[in-house]
Protein backbone atom coordinates (compact mmCIF):
# COMPACT_ATOMS: atom_id res chain seq x y z
CA UNK A 1 0.00 0.00 0.00
CA UNK A 2 1.53 3.25 -0.89
CA UNK A 3 1.27 6.33 1.88
CA UNK A 4 -1.20 8.04 -0.21
CA UNK A 5 -3.74 5.26 -0.27
CA UNK A 6 -2.77 5.13 3.40
CA UNK A 7 -3.24 8.83 3.57
CA UNK A 8 -6.70 8.45 1.86
CA UNK A 9 -8.23 5.52 3.78
CA UNK A 10 -7.10 7.81 6.85
CA UNK A 11 -8.88 10.88 5.52
CA UNK A 12 -11.91 8.42 4.85
CA UNK A 13 -11.88 6.98 7.99
CA UNK A 14 -11.89 10.26 10.11
CA UNK A 15 -14.57 12.32 7.70
CA UNK A 16 -16.75 9.57 7.59
CA UNK A 17 -16.68 9.76 11.50
CA UNK A 18 -17.46 13.28 11.38
CA UNK A 19 -21.00 13.93 12.13
CA UNK A 20 -23.67 16.46 13.60
CA UNK A 21 -26.79 15.37 14.94
CA UNK A 22 -29.95 17.19 16.99
CA UNK A 23 -30.26 15.77 20.53
CA UNK A 24 -32.99 17.68 22.37
CA UNK A 25 -31.63 21.24 23.23
CA UNK A 26 -28.14 20.81 21.15
CA UNK A 27 -25.95 19.66 18.65
CA UNK A 28 -24.01 16.95 18.79
CA UNK A 29 -20.65 16.51 17.24
CA UNK A 30 -19.45 12.89 15.94
CA UNK A 31 -15.71 12.94 16.12
CA UNK A 32 -12.70 10.36 14.69
CA UNK A 33 -11.71 9.93 18.52
CA UNK A 34 -12.53 7.44 20.60
CA UNK A 35 -12.28 6.42 24.39
CA UNK A 36 -9.74 4.01 25.31
CA UNK A 37 -12.49 0.83 25.64
CA UNK A 38 -13.67 1.89 21.85
CA UNK A 39 -16.41 4.38 23.08
CA UNK A 40 -16.60 7.57 20.47
CA UNK A 41 -16.71 10.71 21.37
CA UNK A 42 -19.26 12.71 20.98
CA UNK A 43 -19.08 16.82 22.11
CA UNK A 44 -22.12 19.34 21.89
CA UNK A 45 -21.99 22.43 20.46
CA UNK A 46 -23.97 24.93 21.70
CA UNK A 47 -24.13 28.75 21.00
CA UNK A 48 -24.00 31.35 23.91
CA UNK A 49 -24.23 34.70 22.47
CA UNK A 50 -21.01 35.77 20.78
CA UNK A 51 -19.58 32.53 21.94
CA UNK A 52 -19.24 29.05 21.63
CA UNK A 53 -19.73 26.40 24.38
CA UNK A 54 -17.73 22.97 23.20
CA UNK A 55 -18.36 20.46 26.09
CA UNK A 56 -17.85 16.66 26.37
CA UNK A 57 -21.04 15.98 27.73
CA UNK A 58 -19.91 14.60 31.06
CA UNK A 59 -18.74 10.98 28.85
CA UNK A 60 -14.85 11.48 30.35
CA UNK A 61 -16.90 11.40 33.64
CA UNK A 62 -18.70 8.34 32.93
CA UNK A 63 -15.65 7.04 31.88
CA UNK A 64 -13.35 8.10 35.00
CA UNK A 65 -16.67 6.81 37.28
CA UNK A 66 -16.99 2.82 35.87
CA UNK A 67 -12.98 2.71 37.02
CA UNK A 68 -13.59 4.27 40.19
CA UNK A 69 -11.74 7.43 39.30
CA UNK A 70 -12.38 10.68 40.98
CA UNK A 71 -11.46 13.98 39.46
CA UNK A 72 -9.28 14.10 42.61
CA UNK A 73 -6.85 11.04 41.47
CA UNK A 74 -3.05 12.85 41.51
CA UNK A 75 -2.66 11.51 37.50
CA UNK A 76 -6.36 13.17 36.38
CA UNK A 77 -5.90 16.34 38.58
CA UNK A 78 -2.37 17.02 36.82
CA UNK A 79 -3.96 16.93 33.36
CA UNK A 80 -7.34 18.85 34.41
CA UNK A 81 -4.53 21.53 36.13
CA UNK A 82 -2.55 21.81 32.23
CA UNK A 83 -5.77 21.71 30.35
CA UNK A 84 -7.15 24.65 32.60
CA UNK A 85 -4.04 26.63 31.73
CA UNK A 86 -3.30 25.76 28.26
CA UNK A 87 -6.66 25.45 26.68
CA UNK A 88 -9.13 27.22 29.47
CA UNK A 89 -10.60 23.82 29.47
CA UNK A 90 -12.77 24.01 32.39
CA UNK A 91 -14.22 21.37 34.52
CA UNK A 92 -17.88 21.87 35.70
CA UNK A 93 -19.88 19.05 37.68
CA UNK A 94 -17.96 16.69 35.63
CA UNK A 95 -18.30 18.31 32.25
CA UNK A 96 -15.43 19.34 30.54
CA UNK A 97 -16.33 22.85 28.61
CA UNK A 98 -14.10 25.59 26.60
CA UNK A 99 -15.82 28.61 25.53
CA UNK A 100 -14.50 29.97 22.24
CA UNK A 101 -15.44 32.90 19.94
CA UNK A 102 -15.89 31.69 16.01
CA UNK A 103 -12.61 31.65 14.61
CA UNK A 104 -11.01 29.45 17.60
CA UNK A 105 -14.07 27.31 16.60
CA UNK A 106 -12.14 24.50 15.38
CA UNK A 107 -9.09 24.62 18.09
CA UNK A 108 -11.48 24.53 21.03
CA UNK A 109 -12.98 21.74 19.38
CA UNK A 110 -9.58 19.79 19.29
CA UNK A 111 -8.82 20.99 22.95
CA UNK A 112 -11.46 19.54 24.21
CA UNK A 113 -11.19 16.14 22.49
CA UNK A 114 -7.78 16.05 22.87
CA UNK A 115 -8.14 16.95 26.75
CA UNK A 116 -10.96 14.36 26.84
CA UNK A 117 -8.46 11.29 25.85
CA UNK A 118 -5.85 12.39 28.16
CA UNK A 119 -8.29 12.61 31.16
CA UNK A 120 -8.90 8.83 30.10
CA UNK A 121 -5.37 8.10 29.48
CA UNK A 122 -4.52 8.91 32.40
CA UNK A 123 -6.95 6.93 34.39
CA UNK A 124 -6.97 4.33 32.15
CA UNK A 125 -5.74 0.67 33.20
CA UNK A 126 -6.54 -2.85 30.96
CA UNK A 127 -9.40 -4.58 32.02
CA UNK A 128 -8.85 -7.15 34.56
CA UNK A 129 -8.92 -10.56 33.20
CA UNK A 130 -10.96 -13.79 35.66
CA UNK A 131 -9.89 -15.74 37.18
CA UNK A 132 -10.27 -19.54 36.23
CA UNK A 133 -12.66 -21.68 38.32
CA UNK A 134 -9.81 -23.12 39.42
CA UNK A 135 -8.03 -20.44 41.24
CA UNK A 136 -11.63 -19.44 42.11
CA UNK A 137 -11.56 -23.11 44.02
CA UNK A 138 -7.82 -22.43 44.92
CA UNK A 139 -8.78 -18.89 46.77
CA UNK A 140 -12.46 -20.27 48.27
CA UNK A 141 -9.64 -23.04 49.86
CA UNK A 142 -7.12 -20.03 51.17
CA UNK A 143 -10.38 -18.62 52.02
CA UNK A 144 -11.78 -21.14 54.37
CA UNK A 145 -8.15 -22.33 55.88
CA UNK A 146 -7.13 -18.85 56.91
CA UNK A 147 -10.68 -18.40 58.02
CA UNK A 148 -10.31 -21.90 60.19
CA UNK A 149 -7.10 -20.93 61.20
CA UNK A 150 -7.53 -17.43 62.96
CA UNK A 151 -9.94 -18.64 65.10
CA UNK A 152 -8.41 -21.88 65.83
CA UNK A 153 -5.78 -19.36 67.39
CA UNK A 154 -8.73 -18.46 69.43
CA UNK A 155 -7.73 -14.95 67.97
CA UNK A 156 -11.61 -15.49 67.12
CA UNK A 157 -12.95 -15.56 70.59
CA UNK A 158 -13.34 -12.44 71.73
CA UNK A 159 -12.02 -10.99 69.27
CA UNK A 160 -14.30 -9.02 66.56
CA UNK A 161 -13.00 -11.28 63.11
CA UNK A 162 -14.24 -9.56 60.21
CA UNK A 163 -12.95 -10.90 56.63
CA UNK A 164 -13.15 -8.67 53.73
CA UNK A 165 -11.95 -10.06 50.48
CA UNK A 166 -10.96 -7.79 47.45
CA UNK A 167 -9.07 -9.54 45.13
CA UNK A 168 -8.65 -11.46 42.11
CA UNK A 169 -6.20 -14.69 40.82
CA UNK A 170 -2.65 -14.17 42.08
CA UNK A 171 -3.27 -11.92 44.93
CA UNK A 172 -2.06 -10.85 48.27
CA UNK A 173 -3.86 -10.77 51.39
CA UNK A 174 -2.82 -7.88 54.03
CA UNK A 175 -3.70 -7.91 57.54
CA UNK A 176 -4.36 -5.81 60.15
CA UNK A 177 -4.21 -6.13 63.77
CA UNK A 178 -5.97 -3.85 66.15
CA UNK A 179 -6.29 -3.77 69.92
CA UNK A 180 -9.87 -5.51 69.59
CA UNK A 181 -10.78 -5.87 65.83
CA UNK A 182 -8.52 -7.80 63.00
CA UNK A 183 -9.77 -7.41 59.41
CA UNK A 184 -7.83 -8.80 56.23
CA UNK A 185 -8.26 -8.08 52.76
CA UNK A 186 -6.82 -9.30 49.56
CA UNK A 187 -5.96 -7.46 46.90
CA UNK A 188 -4.33 -6.84 43.31
CA UNK A 189 -2.55 -3.76 42.05
CA UNK A 190 -5.62 -3.13 39.55
CA UNK A 191 -8.24 -3.60 42.12
CA UNK A 192 -10.40 -0.73 41.25
CA UNK A 193 -10.05 2.28 43.71
CA UNK A 194 -13.84 2.04 43.77
CA UNK A 195 -14.03 -1.29 45.54
CA UNK A 196 -11.31 -0.62 47.75
CA UNK A 197 -12.60 2.58 48.30
CA UNK A 198 -15.92 1.38 49.50
CA UNK A 199 -14.45 -1.25 51.42
CA UNK A 200 -12.20 1.03 53.47
CA UNK A 201 -15.00 3.60 54.39
CA UNK A 202 -17.88 0.70 54.54
CA UNK A 203 -15.87 -1.01 57.36
CA UNK A 204 -14.77 2.59 59.26
CA UNK A 205 -18.16 3.92 58.93
CA UNK A 206 -16.30 6.88 57.83
CA UNK A 207 -17.57 9.75 55.51
CA UNK A 208 -15.90 9.90 51.78
CA UNK A 209 -13.55 13.21 52.68
CA UNK A 210 -11.56 12.14 55.73
CA UNK A 211 -10.14 15.70 55.95
CA UNK A 212 -13.91 17.41 56.30
CA UNK A 213 -14.34 15.50 59.30
CA UNK A 214 -15.82 17.29 61.69
CA UNK A 215 -14.47 15.74 65.21
CA UNK A 216 -11.04 16.20 64.60
CA UNK A 217 -7.98 13.73 64.63
CA UNK A 218 -8.37 12.71 68.26
CA UNK A 219 -11.83 11.90 67.67
CA UNK A 220 -11.04 9.63 64.45
CA UNK A 221 -8.28 8.04 66.88
CA UNK A 222 -11.15 6.44 68.92
CA UNK A 223 -13.16 5.61 66.17
CA UNK A 224 -10.28 3.90 64.65
CA UNK A 225 -8.91 1.83 67.77
CA UNK A 226 -12.07 0.23 67.15
CA UNK A 227 -12.06 -0.70 63.45
CA UNK A 228 -9.48 -1.49 60.86
CA UNK A 229 -9.30 -1.29 57.74
CA UNK A 230 -6.99 -3.22 55.27
CA UNK A 231 -6.31 -2.73 51.16
CA UNK A 232 -3.68 -2.19 48.53
CA UNK A 233 -4.66 0.90 46.85
CA UNK A 234 -3.67 0.40 42.83
CA UNK A 235 -0.44 1.87 42.33
CA UNK A 236 -1.33 4.53 39.17
CA UNK A 237 -5.12 4.98 40.12
CA UNK A 238 -4.97 5.48 43.61
CA UNK A 239 -7.36 7.91 44.79
CA UNK A 240 -5.46 10.75 46.62
CA UNK A 241 -8.39 10.42 49.55
CA UNK A 242 -7.65 6.87 49.75
CA UNK A 243 -3.90 7.53 50.05
CA UNK A 244 -4.89 10.06 52.52
CA UNK A 245 -7.24 7.55 54.68
CA UNK A 246 -4.36 4.63 54.25
CA UNK A 247 -1.48 7.01 55.77
CA UNK A 248 -4.46 7.78 58.73
CA UNK A 249 -4.61 4.34 59.34
CA UNK A 250 -1.27 3.61 59.79
CA UNK A 251 -0.93 5.90 62.33
CA UNK A 252 -2.94 3.45 64.49
CA UNK A 253 -2.91 0.03 63.11
CA UNK A 254 -0.52 -2.34 62.47
CA UNK A 255 -0.69 -3.97 58.90
CA UNK A 256 1.17 -6.64 57.08
CA UNK A 257 1.41 -7.11 53.94
CA UNK A 258 1.64 -11.07 52.45
CA UNK A 259 2.15 -12.23 48.79
CA UNK A 260 0.74 -15.62 48.09
CA UNK A 261 2.68 -18.51 46.49
CA UNK A 262 1.49 -21.55 48.09
CA UNK A 263 -1.70 -21.96 50.37
CA UNK A 264 0.63 -23.46 53.51
CA UNK A 265 2.74 -20.44 52.68
CA UNK A 266 0.55 -17.44 53.06
CA UNK A 267 -1.04 -19.26 56.04
CA UNK A 268 2.75 -19.51 57.83
CA UNK A 269 3.52 -16.04 56.46
CA UNK A 270 0.29 -14.76 58.50
CA UNK A 271 0.41 -17.08 61.58
CA UNK A 272 3.82 -15.74 62.06
CA UNK A 273 3.03 -12.43 61.63
CA UNK A 274 -0.35 -12.24 63.94
CA UNK A 275 1.91 -14.35 66.70
CA UNK B 1 -11.09 -14.05 30.79
CA UNK B 2 -11.69 -17.89 31.89
CA UNK B 3 -14.03 -17.88 28.61
CA UNK B 4 -15.96 -20.97 29.22
CA UNK B 5 -16.92 -19.89 33.10
CA UNK B 6 -17.92 -16.06 31.85
CA UNK B 7 -20.42 -18.15 29.11
CA UNK B 8 -21.78 -20.44 32.42
CA UNK B 9 -22.39 -17.42 34.14
CA UNK B 10 -24.94 -15.91 31.63
CA UNK B 11 -26.26 -19.27 30.79
CA UNK B 12 -27.02 -19.96 34.59
CA UNK B 13 -30.11 -18.73 34.88
CA UNK B 14 -29.91 -18.83 38.87
CA UNK B 15 -28.96 -15.27 39.24
CA UNK B 16 -31.49 -13.16 40.92
CA UNK B 17 -31.40 -9.63 42.47
CA UNK B 18 -33.28 -9.46 45.94
CA UNK B 19 -32.50 -5.43 46.35
CA UNK B 20 -34.22 -2.64 45.06
CA UNK B 21 -32.15 -0.87 42.03
CA UNK B 22 -31.31 2.48 43.23
CA UNK B 23 -29.22 5.56 41.51
CA UNK B 24 -27.45 7.57 43.48
CA UNK B 25 -25.87 11.07 41.94
CA UNK B 26 -22.71 11.10 42.56
CA UNK B 27 -22.08 14.67 44.02
CA UNK B 28 -20.07 17.37 41.80
CA UNK B 29 -20.08 15.04 39.07
CA UNK B 30 -21.66 14.48 35.75
CA UNK B 31 -23.27 10.96 36.41
CA UNK B 32 -25.53 8.83 38.23
CA UNK B 33 -25.03 5.32 39.04
CA UNK B 34 -26.05 2.10 40.52
CA UNK B 35 -24.71 -1.21 41.93
CA UNK B 36 -26.23 -4.20 43.57
CA UNK B 37 -25.10 -7.88 44.02
CA UNK B 38 -26.87 -10.51 41.90
CA UNK B 39 -26.95 -13.95 44.04
CA UNK B 40 -26.41 -16.88 42.54
CA UNK B 41 -26.60 -20.89 43.46
CA UNK B 42 -23.03 -20.66 41.52
CA UNK B 43 -21.71 -18.91 44.39
CA UNK B 44 -20.20 -16.25 41.82
CA UNK B 45 -19.33 -12.94 42.78
CA UNK B 46 -21.63 -10.80 40.57
CA UNK B 47 -22.84 -7.66 40.32
CA UNK B 48 -25.05 -5.68 37.86
CA UNK B 49 -24.28 -1.57 37.46
CA UNK B 50 -25.71 0.92 35.49
CA UNK B 51 -24.29 4.44 34.76
CA UNK B 52 -26.84 7.19 33.40
CA UNK B 53 -25.37 10.66 32.08
CA UNK B 54 -27.70 13.06 31.81
CA UNK B 55 -25.88 15.89 29.77
CA UNK B 56 -25.54 13.19 27.17
CA UNK B 57 -28.52 11.35 27.72
CA UNK B 58 -27.22 8.06 27.44
CA UNK B 59 -27.02 5.21 29.96
CA UNK B 60 -24.95 1.77 29.85
CA UNK B 61 -26.01 -1.17 32.05
CA UNK B 62 -23.43 -4.19 32.98
CA UNK B 63 -23.18 -7.78 34.69
CA UNK B 64 -19.39 -7.89 36.60
CA UNK B 65 -17.94 -10.93 37.69
CA UNK B 66 -15.23 -11.82 39.82
CA UNK B 67 -12.83 -8.52 40.20
CA UNK B 68 -15.59 -6.69 38.42
CA UNK B 69 -14.83 -8.16 35.14
CA UNK B 70 -17.22 -7.08 32.87
CA UNK B 71 -19.25 -10.15 30.97
CA UNK B 72 -22.27 -8.18 29.18
CA UNK B 73 -23.17 -4.74 28.52
CA UNK B 74 -25.58 -2.41 26.81
CA UNK B 75 -24.84 1.09 25.79
CA UNK B 76 -28.41 2.80 24.80
CA UNK B 77 -26.80 5.15 22.49
CA UNK B 78 -23.59 5.55 21.88
CA UNK B 79 -21.17 4.88 18.71
CA UNK B 80 -18.42 2.22 19.42
CA UNK B 81 -15.27 1.98 17.43
CA UNK B 82 -14.44 -1.96 17.51
CA UNK B 83 -10.62 -3.03 16.57
CA UNK B 84 -10.87 -3.42 13.34
CA UNK B 85 -12.19 -0.44 12.38
CA UNK B 86 -16.03 -0.95 12.13
CA UNK B 87 -17.97 0.61 13.64
CA UNK B 88 -21.59 0.39 15.40
CA UNK B 89 -23.82 3.55 15.97
CA UNK B 90 -26.54 3.43 18.24
CA UNK B 91 -27.41 0.75 20.96
CA UNK B 92 -24.99 -2.04 21.01
CA UNK B 93 -23.92 -4.88 23.45
CA UNK B 94 -20.67 -5.34 24.14
CA UNK B 95 -18.93 -9.05 24.77
CA UNK B 96 -15.63 -9.78 26.11
CA UNK B 97 -13.78 -12.85 24.94
CA UNK B 98 -9.96 -13.14 24.82
CA UNK B 99 -10.29 -12.85 21.21
CA UNK B 100 -12.08 -9.27 20.83
CA UNK B 101 -11.79 -8.08 24.42
CA UNK B 102 -14.57 -5.31 23.67
CA UNK B 103 -16.57 -6.57 20.78
CA UNK B 104 -19.64 -4.38 20.37
CA UNK B 105 -22.74 -5.27 17.71
CA UNK B 106 -26.17 -3.27 17.15
CA UNK B 107 -28.94 -4.19 19.74
CA UNK B 108 -32.47 -3.69 19.13
CA UNK B 109 -34.07 -5.99 21.41
CA UNK B 110 -33.61 -4.13 24.62
CA UNK B 111 -34.97 -0.44 25.18
CA UNK B 112 -32.66 2.63 24.46
CA UNK B 113 -35.27 5.13 25.78
CA UNK B 114 -37.56 3.57 28.90
CA UNK B 115 -34.41 2.87 31.23
CA UNK B 116 -37.16 0.88 33.81
CA UNK B 117 -37.97 -1.16 30.66
CA UNK B 118 -34.10 -1.62 29.41
CA UNK B 119 -32.67 -2.83 33.06
CA UNK B 120 -35.72 -5.73 33.17
CA UNK B 121 -35.00 -6.35 29.29
CA UNK B 122 -30.90 -6.50 30.41
CA UNK B 123 -31.67 -8.26 32.88
CA UNK B 124 -33.42 -11.29 31.42
CA UNK B 125 -31.21 -11.23 28.83
CA UNK B 126 -28.39 -12.01 30.73
CA UNK B 127 -30.52 -15.02 33.17
CA UNK B 128 -31.19 -13.02 36.06
CA UNK B 129 -34.58 -14.64 36.80
CA UNK B 130 -35.59 -12.22 39.72
CA UNK B 131 -35.60 -8.93 39.86
CA UNK B 132 -36.81 -6.36 42.62
CA UNK B 133 -38.08 -2.31 42.16
CA UNK B 134 -36.35 -0.83 39.79
CA UNK B 135 -35.86 3.79 40.35
CA UNK B 136 -35.14 5.84 38.23
CA UNK B 137 -31.92 8.04 38.14
CA UNK B 138 -32.41 11.16 40.04
CA UNK B 139 -34.10 14.34 38.21
CA UNK B 140 -34.13 12.44 34.50
CA UNK B 141 -37.63 10.75 34.51
CA UNK B 142 -38.45 14.02 32.59
CA UNK B 143 -35.65 13.94 30.12
CA UNK B 144 -35.97 9.95 29.46
CA UNK B 145 -40.12 10.52 28.35
CA UNK B 146 -38.16 13.29 26.25
CA UNK B 147 -35.53 11.20 24.38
Amino acid sequence: MSIEVARDELADFCCSRLCLTSRLDRTVLGTPFSYPTGEAMELAVERAGDEWIISDMGTTDGFLAERGVTWGTPAVTRVVEALRLEQRIELRNGVLQVRCRQHAFVSAIMAVAQGALAIAGAAYVPPPRMPTVEAARSRARVRTRFIDLVRDAGLAGDVDVKVEFVGRSQHKVTVAKARNVLIFAESLKQEPVRRAQAVAFELLDLPLDVRGAPEGEDAWADRLRRAACVYDPPTESADGKLREARQILDTYFEAGTFSITEESTIIDQVTQWLG
Amino acid sequence: MDQRRAERILADRSKRIRQPITWRKLKHRAVAEFEVAVENDRDEPLCFAGQYVPEARIFKLQLFGEGRVPLYRFESDKEHHNRDCSRIVGPHINRFTDAEPNLAAPEKAISATDIRLAIRQFAQRVGISELGPVELPPQTALQLRLL
